[in-house]
């Protein structure tokens, strides 16, 4: 993260306003070329707004792990809240039936297509079997999630039900950047529409879940 | 298009051309081997297995690749050179089959089968990706085990996903009972078409595909798929009934739980216990609840995916590490697995069978036909206390055979039935006449398992359920098909499930009605000295129509595709369901995934289409064009069925039970006329009529026929 984004984050709890925006922001200019409204913009008129009134709170509501180091869209913590269910994988019970994989992919896709499933499994067993042989993978929704942070184009947001974070396919323009954000590499690419997506719970009731014969899928719901 | 893709792909190899062409083209034969039967017919029946002229299609279904149940298979079909059968003039057709991810993933390429033809002139793989089909250099892989090599191609293409078909150098050499491996585990096993590829020069099918299968009412689907997992049993055994040797029941779940389907089996607690500790879990097919496969990790052997017959080596009595040394061997290097029972006993026999004081392997040591260090190898695998029937003699035999090693080695990668002819063959070449009549007998010797799996079945094959057993249905089963059918419409009801025969034949009251049922069937359990039952005429009929039923179901299973360890749904493990499955999940599956309006009439109409084409490609071949009376010449078994057992079982080791009485061949001749009657064929010669090749559609066919052969029946 740049040492202006930093200073302008330390300032803002010490409520100041923000000075000038950092010099090189490339993303940003394409996307005022496109007249969107980037989504560190938009940040940057609510960040400040939002972070100047609750300075206490979020700096105790921050995670323990949390470095200013680990965004660079000027966000904090309360400004993306946590998701209130995910779900968990136990590759020791996956079978690799890939019943997960054609359930998301029909049920977002209209068509039994693994390859655009967003719970996806590993199934290249001639490796060392040291590893289980099939594993199935799924979005963590992480707290500061990546793909979120590194939109510019406000296409990820976060589910009303759940708090998943979502790619609105409309909004998406295909630059990749949650792609390569994503450090568990769940962001799926549609190569037809050149459209991305993700995991996104299926509104609270994931059908992964619902009809994985091997309990290798759970769904925990805090909501 | 739902279901189909629409496209089928041809690659002639010997001009590198790569051409596509409609599906609809075939439609009417539906997919799998009606496709494969279909294209053998049309383009070159009386192809030589080996020569470039013969086919091997690729083929899968309308619902392989959905989310219909166990619809991961794909057929392999061409003309077999694993099929013995000295009456006919030309080698025969037939089919294999095998799960995993290979025939889905073609499906999201974009085809519904391969089309291979010709040979090439080095040793290639042919690469699918999506719209771009290439053949590849394959020096790179050629020798390589079969595990190595799809490792190789993975790390080549940099895509992990690939999935792949592919041979061993067993298939290299063109060992005639060289299966396709795919994965780890699963495998095109009988019919010998990893040696069909071997002649080739195809290494493997490479396929890679990221579009999906479309189906036309996918909320319905959904639905229906949910109310069949919460009643359908775990395959062969794992209902919470099942008991016995075989038994694969490890955990009672209730039926209903459609999220803990898969975790009822353990194949390796109930095949090998002492393999427990290197049991990592059980696995699947794709879209498949199963999970049949044991995935298994042992030390200096490596990871391995076990299931069936893979177990071979424990069931003829190991009870160490070497069990999984065999699946190993059998997969990495390429050697059917099934075949192994014939050839294992059969080596024993040729130690324990004794001419002039000498068994027949020193004779063969004698005459320069076996190096010492084979003998050597092959006694140690001898059963207690000759030997230790353990890893050495294990891995004397099957890198012989994978390799052709010697007079023995080559002889026996024939297949044991070949072998046996072609050992005698030599020893009467010189001019020791009792030794090669003693190596004959072996065709009369009974295998372990009530008498078949390892005995001489048919059609050159060990055969995986006895005729004497089940019933007369299985005999004309057996008869009519060109391999070891291994059809488990049957077993599903009766054999693999837990229920005891008072419990099992309500149900198939339910599925065919009093009159089948109870002239038809046989308590598979029952004494061994109790013979089948037998009502005259009504059992004549009953048999017949059984025989139908499995025919045409087998012809379903093998063109849509789905796995037979789960269809037709004879059982339920559900009590409040009397234990009785539902038998129209096919049809109500076909139609949510096609769109196609479909009964169980419709659908066995498809079906015999398919099992016709398959009777007229044989009637082409078994008189090479020449009017033939397949009935009285092909339809038959090996008189061994017909006879009391006077020849000697085979060692009580492991202890085998003795068969059931020998078979009748009035009530086999009568059920075949009822048989023939139900499906339309001509009752003197076995071969299908006119009119009902008229009345599937199939008019065009029946000339095409008389063109290439010779007059149908009316």
């Amino acid at each position: 993260m740049s040492k202006n984004v930093l200073e302008r984050w330390q300032d803002a709890l010490r409520g100041k306003k923000p000075g000038n925006r950092a010099p090189d922001a490339p993303q940003e200019d394409a996307a005022q070329e496109k007249g969107l409204m980037s989504r560190r913009r938009m940040l940057q008129i609510l960040g400040v707004q939002v972070v100047a009134g609750t300075v206490a709170v979020s700096a105790l509501a921050a995670p323990k792990n949390f470095n200013p180091k680990h965004y660079n869209r000027e966000i904090s913590p309360d400004q993306l809240p946590n998701t209130r269910a995910w779900l968990v994988a136990n590759p020791a019970q996956c079978v690799g039936c890939r019943t997960c994989e054609i359930m998301c992919s029909l049920s977002h896709d209209g068509q039994c297509q693994p390859s655009l499933s967003r719970v996806t499994t590993t199934y290249d067993p001639t490796r060392a079997l040291s590893r289980l042989a099939v594993m199935v993978d799924i979005c963590r929704q992480c707290n500061m999630a990546d793909c979120y942070l590194a939109c510019g184009f406000d296409a990820l947001s976060l589910d009303k039900a759940t708090g998943a974070r979502v790619i609105d396919p409309k909004k998406c323009t295909g630059c990749g950047e949650c792609f390569a954000a994503c450090p568990w590499d769940m962001i799926v690419k549609n190569e037809e529409t050149n459209v991305f997506s993700k995991c996104d719970l299926c509104g609270g009731d994931p059908q992964c879940v619902k009809y994985c014969p091997a309990e290798a899928l759970s769904f925990v719901d805090l909501r | 298009m739902n279901g189909w893709t629409g496209t089928i792909v041809r690659v002639d190899l010997s001009s590198g051309a790569i051409t596509t062409e409609k599906t609809e083209k075939y439609i009417k034969y539906t997919g799998g081997i009606g496709f494969g039967y279909k294209v053998v017919f049309d383009e070159a029946p009386l192809a030589e297995p080996f020569s470039p002229e013969n086919r091997l299609v690729f083929a899968t279904g309308p619902m392989t690749g959905t989310l219909a149940p166990s619809t991961g298979r794909s057929e392999v079909i061409g003309v077999s050179p694993h099929v013995y059968a000295p009456g006919s003039k030309h080698p025969l057709v037939t089919r294999s089959g095998f799960g995993g991810y290979w025939g889905a993933e073609l499906k999201f390429a974009g085809y519904d089968a391969l089309i291979i033809q010709g040979k090439a002139p080095k040793p290639v793989y042919i690469n699918i990706r999506n719209d771009t089909v290439t053949i590849e250099d394959a020096a790179f892989i050629w020798g390589q085990d079969t595990f190595a090599a799809q490792d190789a191609i993975k790390a080549k293409q940099g895509d992990e996903k690939v999935q792949i078909a592919i041979i061993g150098p067993s298939g290299e050499k063109l060992v005639r009972i060289s299966p396709i491996i795919h994965r780890i585990g699963n495998a095109a096993g009988q019919g010998g078409f990893g040696a069909v590829m071997g002649s080739k020069n195809l290494k493997a099918v490479a396929v890679r595909g990221t579009r999906g299968v479309a189906v036309a009412d996918k909320d319905g689907l959904v639905k229906y798929v949910k109310s069949v997992r919460e009643f359908q049993p775990g395959p062969l055994g794992s209902t919470p009934l099942s008991s016995g040797p075989l038994s694969w029941t490890e955990k009672h779940i209730d039926p209903k739980d459609i999220n803990k389907q898969a975790l009822r089996f353990d194949q390796t607690k109930s095949c090998a216990p002492w393999l427990n500790e290197y049991h990592v879990k059980a696995q699947s097919c794709y879209s498949c609840p199963q999970g049949c496969y044991a995935y298994m990790n042992v030390p200096g052997m490596g990871g391995g995916a076990v299931s069936c017959t893979q177990w071979f080596y424990s069931w003829l009595g190991n009870k160490d590490k070497a069990t999984f040394l065999a699946n190993q061997l059998a997969n990495k290097l390429g050697v059917d697995t099934f075949e192994m029972f014939p050839m294992i006993q059969f080596v024993w026999y040729l130690q324990d069978e004794t001419v002039d004081g000498k068994s027949i392997l020193q004779h063969l040591r004698d005459k320069k036909l076996v190096t010492p260090e084979i003998q050597a190898g092959l006694e140690k695998g001898h059963y207690p206390p000759k030997g230790d029937l353990g890893a050495e003699g294990l891995e004397t035999l099957m890198n012989m055979i994978a390799s052709r090693q010697g007079f023995l080695g080559d002889a026996l990668a024939e297949g044991f039935r070949r072998a046996m002819d072609i050992i005698a063959a030599k020893f009467e070449s010189l001019g020791m006449g009792s030794v090669a009549k003693r190596v004959m007998h072996f065709e009369n010797m009974e295998g372990i398992m009530g008498g078949v799996v390892g005995g001489n079945g048919g059609w050159g094959m060990s055969a995986h359920y006895d005729p004497r057993s089940f019933g007369y249905y299985w005999a004309v089963n057996f008869a009519m098909e060109n391999r070891d059918p291994n059809r488990h419409a049957m077993t599903n009801l009766l054999e693999w499930t837990g229920l005891k025969f008072e419990q099992a034949l309500p149900v198939a009251k339910t599925i065919w009605g009093e009159e089948i049922a109870e002239n038809g069937l046989s308590d598979l359990f029952r004494e061994r000295d109790v013979p089948l039952t037998w009502n005259g005429e009504k059992s004549a009929k009953a048999n017949a129509s059984l025989a139908r039923f499995i025919h045409l179901r087998g012809c379903i299973k093998d063109s849509v595709t789905v796995c037979d360890w789960v269809f037709p749904i004879m059982t339920s493990g559900r009590e409040d369901r009397k234990y009785t499955g539902d038998v129209s999940v096919e049809f109500k599956l076909f139609e949510l995934v096609t769109g196609e309006k479909m009964t169980q009439d419709k659908l066995n109409e498809r079906a015999a289409r398919i099992w016709n084409m398959h009777r007229l490609v044989t009637a082409l071949e078994w008189g090479g064009g020449k009017p033939v009376n397949l009935r009285k010449e092909h339809d038959q078994l090996p008189d061994h069925f017909f006879a009391p057992v006077e020849t000697r079982l085979l060692p009580p080791f492991p202890p085998a039970e003795h068969p059931h009485p020998p078979l009748d061949r009035g009530h086999f001749e009568a059920t075949k006329t009822e048989y023939y009657t139900y499906m339309g064929w001509d009752t003197e010669t076995g071969l299908p009529r006119r009119a009902t090749l008229a009345a599937l559609g199939m008019g065009d066919v029946a000339e095409a026929f008389e063109a290439k052969g010779f007059k149908l029946p009316a």
